[in-house]
């Protein structure tokens, strides 16, 4: 193998597909380092089997479940499956710890690809407003960058990657580069409809999710097709409908002949140059044979997912930088945050009984955050935002009646039901962090993370608003019923766990001053120019919005940024 | 002329054979390995699972296997601690059967009244719901009495049902 890379990035997943496709597209040698093996699409997707050929109902032997997945089993439940269990971490084989009272649900997939097999692909810009709200309300450090700097790495990533969405003309989720939507149902039109009407500054829309609906010249040259409307995507998607870094970008890397994908490297630590001031190599160790090897190359991306790049950062101790690598700000590894929920409501239409739907649709609504934007009045700073959907549950067991009647009454579908659940902006704040464990190791000798995250008053208040607000929203629509948070309250303890939304980020931020953080506006060190970090360590805050497209946009534009600075011999 | 009895008992002893186990590929068929249920649990399986869903002009929960199905789900994904409760659910439903007379459909529709008009009887309804999730997944329950699209190919938002016709599968 050649070992002369000009570029390294550490992790394939959701933003190091990205860095290594925008590097190998601009003529850079590129390597990319995976800790974990390489999936197969024959091997490893379960997509095609039906439900009877799924073992035991797809159910994971309670044993094993208990064993090896126990914060999954409660995180994503509705993702982890027999058939699907491959692309989730064994969590006993890959310890880390959190304080008593204060978990962490730390949710990864160690393949190629990473959690971009696994996400469920909704996919928002941020608004304007969201570059602007650290400084508004003075928490966190201003972002130094505007919506107007990233808007064409939107574009970019959009037209690659294939966005399904309408054109829905709200200036705080701003349109995009869309294939067709998914068309809504009847009652999530009237959903919509109604709640516009009572609340004129609330906007119900179609998801806008990472599904080819129309797919373009250069999708279908990289073998992708439009998506089948099966929803098993969390089983991987065989036509490559979704995007993933599998279907989509390193297959883009590939065709460049610049790429060179190792498996199984596990990176250890970065080191660095006092003399020359730059990063001068990865380390690495083999997960199967526990050998040791040092990469080299002009620029490092590090792409590794939040939690295991600030892992690799606090492990990279040397005398420039005794707390970790390009930490001379201090903040490496605090400021953790993710969304949370624990907020919403449902109910149902049946006035639309007389239609139903054909096809399995992978997306559903979304209610775009009004929150401290149209609507002034709130107890907290910033706000939510509302997934959801509606469907027509079918049959079930849990209805009276035996023999033919039965029989005949599971052959109509239940009322349509309807429901929204919030995301939570969560404020960045220096508590919240990752260190390493002082003692305890992996089996590969990586200290283990410790993670401290836990959500505060404005998160509680922002939450019980949401709770009333969703309440309300289906009292408007109309709908029979109703079951909200409300009926319980929302408290502390019934908010989700932070990492519960896989969203986690934040951990070596972005900003305008090297004294208060990690990585300038082009997501570079400051303290270390030929390194950049762009998955979601980056971000100075969280928004609302499920943020892969934004690390998507985020990375796209730092690489190129980055192969300029390759070719003019600054890096 | 056969009795339901008769007919119960031939199913009973066919389990593990090929006709029983014909939908489930994952049942193992052929296989000769001690069941999970006993032979009077199974004897309950299959009497619950014959009379919630008897073949009518579909197939039914015995034609889709679903005893067997229900065993070897058991034997092979459930913990210690779930097979003993599905073994105590077996045993409530054996007493409160026989508390309304037996075990016969009568019987049956009793206690299911029962379950539904005062939220009541989860051991029964818990063991029925299983049933039911069995045999709507299994091949016969998804494509004859109901119907599934491996791949759907298209988004049809709202069509009149009729249109549609019954419950999809999945």
């Amino acid at each position: 193998m050649n070992d002369e890379f000009d570029a390294i990035v550490i992790g394939s997943g959701m933003s190091g597909g990205w860095a290594a496709k925008e590097l190998c597209e601009k003529g850079l040698k590129v390597l990319v380092l995976e800790r974990g093996r390489e999936l197969s699409v024959e091997k490893d997707y379960s997509d095609m089997l039906s439900p009877w050929e799924l073992p035991n109902l797809d159910r994971i032997n309670e044993e094993e479940l208990k064993t090896h997945y126990p914060v999954a089993a409660e995180s994503v439940g509705y993702a982890l499956h027999e058939t699907t269990k491959q692309f989730w971490v064994k969590e006993d084989e890959q310890p880390y710890e959190t304080p008593e009272g204060a978990p962490f649900e730390w949710l990864r997939g160690y393949h190629s690809g990473g959690k971009s097999l696994m996400w469920s692909r909704q996919s928002y810009r941020f608004g304007p407003q969201d570059f602007e709200s650290n400084k508004k309300d003075g928490h966190g450090v201003d972002w130094p960058i505007r919506y107007d700097d990233l808007a064409p790495w939107y574009d970019h990533v959009e037209r690659f990657a294939g966005i399904s969405g309408n054109r829905d003309g709200i200036p705080s989720l701003p349109d995009g580069q869309f294939q067709p939507a998914f068309e809504l149902t009847q009652p999530e039109k009237a959903f919509a409809e109604r709640v516009n009407k009572a609340f004129p500054s609330r906007h119900v829309i179609a998801a806008r999710v990472a599904h080819l609906t129309q797919p373009t010249q250069e999708q279908m040259d990289l073998g992708r097709g439009p998506c089948q409307v099966r929803n098993h995507c969390h089983r991987g998607c065989s036509f490559g409908a979704y995007f993933s870094s599998v279907s989509a970008t390193l297959p883009a890397a590939r065709r460049t002949e610049n790429l060179t994908l190792i498996s199984y490297a596990i990176v250890q630590a970065i080191d660095y140059d006092p003399v020359s001031k730059r990063a001068t190599g990865v380390r690495v160790m083999d997960a199967n044979t526990r050998e040791t090897k040092t990469y080299t190359a002009r620029i490092i991306f590090l792409n590794a997912s939040t939690v295991a790049s600030t892992l690799i950062m606090l492990n990279s101790k040397s005398e420039a930088f005794p707390t970790g690598l390009a930490n001379s700000s201090g903040q490496l590894g605090h400021n953790l945050m993710d969304h949370f929920g624990g907020a919403g409501a449902g109910g149902e239409l049946p006035e639309f009984d007389a239609y139903y739907h054909a096809g399995r649709r992978p997306g559903g609504i979304y209610v775009a955050n009004y929150a401290n934007i149209t609507e002034h009045d709130k107890p907290f700073l910033r706000g939510y935002g509302f997934q959801g959907g509606s469907s027509r549950p079918g049959w079930t067991g849990n209805r009276p009646g035996i023999g033919e009647d039965f029989k005949q009454a599971n052959r109509t579908p239940k009322p349509w039901t309807i429901g929204i659940n919030a995301f939570g902006d969560m404020l960045p704040n220096f508590r919240n962090n990752i260190s390493l464990h002082p003692t305890k190791t992996d089996k590969w000798g990586m200290p283990v993370a410790v993670i401290d995250c836990r959500l505060g008053e404005n998160e509680l208040k922002m939450m019980q608003a949401a709770s009333k607000d969703a309440l309300a929203m289906m009292k408007a629509a109309g709908c029979t019923n109703i079951w909200s948070s409300e009926d319980r309250g929302v408290t502390m303890e019934s908010l989700t766990s932070p990492g519960n939304k896989i969203h986690e980020m934040g951990t070596a931020r972005m900003g305008r001053d090297p004294k208060t953080s990690v990585l300038n506006g082009w997501c570079q060190s400051h303290d270390v120019p030929n390194l950049f970090i762009t998955d979601g360590s980056c971000m100075p805050s969280s928004a609302v919005q499920n943020p892969s497209l934004t690390y998507m946009a985020l990375t796209a534009r730092a690489a190129n940024h980055a192969a300029e600075l390759v070719k003019a011999g600054v890096l | 002329m056969t009795t339901r009895r008769q007919v119960l008992q031939g199913l009973i002893f066919s389990l593990g054979g090929a006709a029983a186990l014909s939908a489930f590929q994952n049942a193992e068929a052929g296989e000769k390995k001690a069941g999970f249920y006993s032979a009077d649990e199974l004897a309950l399986v299959t009497f619950l699972a014959d009379s919630v869903i008897p073949r009518t002009d579909t197939p039914g929960a015995i034609d889709a296997g679903v005893p067997a199905y229900m065993d070897h789900l058991h034997l092979t994904w459930a913990s210690a601690k779930t097979q003993a409760e599905h073994r105590g659910q077996l045993a409530g439903i054996k007493a409160k059967l026989d508390g309304f007379g037996g075990r016969n459909v009568n019987a049956l529709k009793q206690l299911d009244t029962a379950a539904f008009a005062g939220n009541d009887h989860w051991d029964y309804r818990s063991v029925k719901s299983l049933i039911a999730t069995v045999y709507y997944l299994s091949e016969p329950g998804a494509t004859e009495e109901l119907h599934y699209e491996l791949v759907p190919g298209r988004w049809i938002a709202s069509a009149p049902i009729g249109e549609i016709g019954r419950t999809w599968a999945q």
